[in-house]
């Protein structure tokens, strides 16, 4: 057998269900025997509202953690692209961009990013923010810690600004938008002109 | 370089990641070596929201997606800047406009 036949080949019962599933519907001519990695592709059916199963192939073809061009993606960020092939666009869009968090400090110019999947709750959650933030003060975030100087606000889906730390850390990843470390010292939450 | 304000254009969908964009602009900007160790400059960008943000913690998609314009600071100077500064000052900091699909129709 040729080295380059895609993996699928020995899986013949898969074949025969991609072979079955209205590819005549779309036929301009061509016969697609699914030899080739491309047709089986999910964003490929999404317009003509054909679905093809994909039970049996997700070990066998390509996911795109293989293309070149995704390899400098964090490994969550391709799961999540691989678990949400199936929604709308806007839909994707809008949860990818929640689940990267802007961090802002009160006082440093340059803001940060936050994967929340990469945390299972607050404590890992607050030694990122340390290793990011950290060096701006003289003895540390210390976040959640009593006698810290810094308090951690959050920016909710009802553009409300809580403090962290209240609700289980589930549902806090569901919610947050925006993530501030405040100096505890200044009270007020960030609503002054150079919080957005 | 310090006191040369020349802005440059990067096209990113030439670039396949990060460790190419700064690979690019140290070639761009004659400093081979100096961006990687982050020790000495900052690289910042604006983005779609006109924050300003640390290179390097988007997945590069969503970076490309969201980036407007990178900045390249010294860190001492990246200090100096005060809360609610949109652009550090241009007259002492290199510019990178971004070329992208979206940035080319803005």
């Amino acid at each position: 057998m040729d080295s380059n036949a895609p993996g699928f080949l020995l899986n013949p019962s898969a074949l025969h269900s991609v072979y079955c599933q209205g590819q005549g519907k779309e036929d301009n001519g061509i016969i697609d025997l699914g030899l080739s990695l491309r047709t089986l592709q999910p964003e490929d059916y999404h317009p003509s509202g054909h679905t093809v199963s994909l039970e049996g192939y997700n070990d066998l073809i390509a996911w795109p953690q293989d293309n070149p061009e995704m390899k400098n993606l964090n490994t969550r960020y391709s799961k999540l692209v691989a678990e949400d092939c199936d929604e709308e666009a806007e839909g994707v869009q809008s949860k990818e961009r929640w689940v990267y968090v802007k961090v802002n400090m009160d006082g440093v110019v340059v803001g940060r990013k936050v994967c929340m999947l990469d945390h299972d709750g607050y404590s890992s959650f607050a030694m990122q923010l340390e290793d990011m933030f950290g060096r701006q003060t003289k003895s540390g975030l210390r976040l959640f810690q009593s006698g810290s100087e810094f308090s951690l606000v959050y920016k909710d889906r009802e553009e409300n600004w809580r403090t962290v730390g209240d609700v289980p850390w589930r549902d806090f990843v569901e919610c947050v938008k925006r993530l501030r470390i405040v100096r505890k010292d200044e009270a007020n939450y960030p609503c002054s002109s150079s919080v957005n | 370089m310090q006191g040369v304000a020349v802005g440059r254009a990067v096209d990113l969908t030439m670039i396949n990641g990060y460790t190419k964009l700064i690979d690019e602009l140290e070639k761009m900007f004659d400093i081979k070596g100096q961006l990687h160790p982050r020790d000495k400059w900052e690289i910042v960008y604006t983005d779609d929201e006109g924050d300003m943000m640390l290179v390097g913690d988007d997945p590069w998609p969503e970076f490309c997606n969201i980036v407007r314009r990178i900045f390249i600071c010294s860190s001492q100077d990246v200090k100096k800047m005060r809360p609610g500064t949109r652009r550090p000052m241009s007259s002492m900091e290199d510019e990178v406009t971004v070329l992208s699909f979206d940035s080319a129709e803005n």
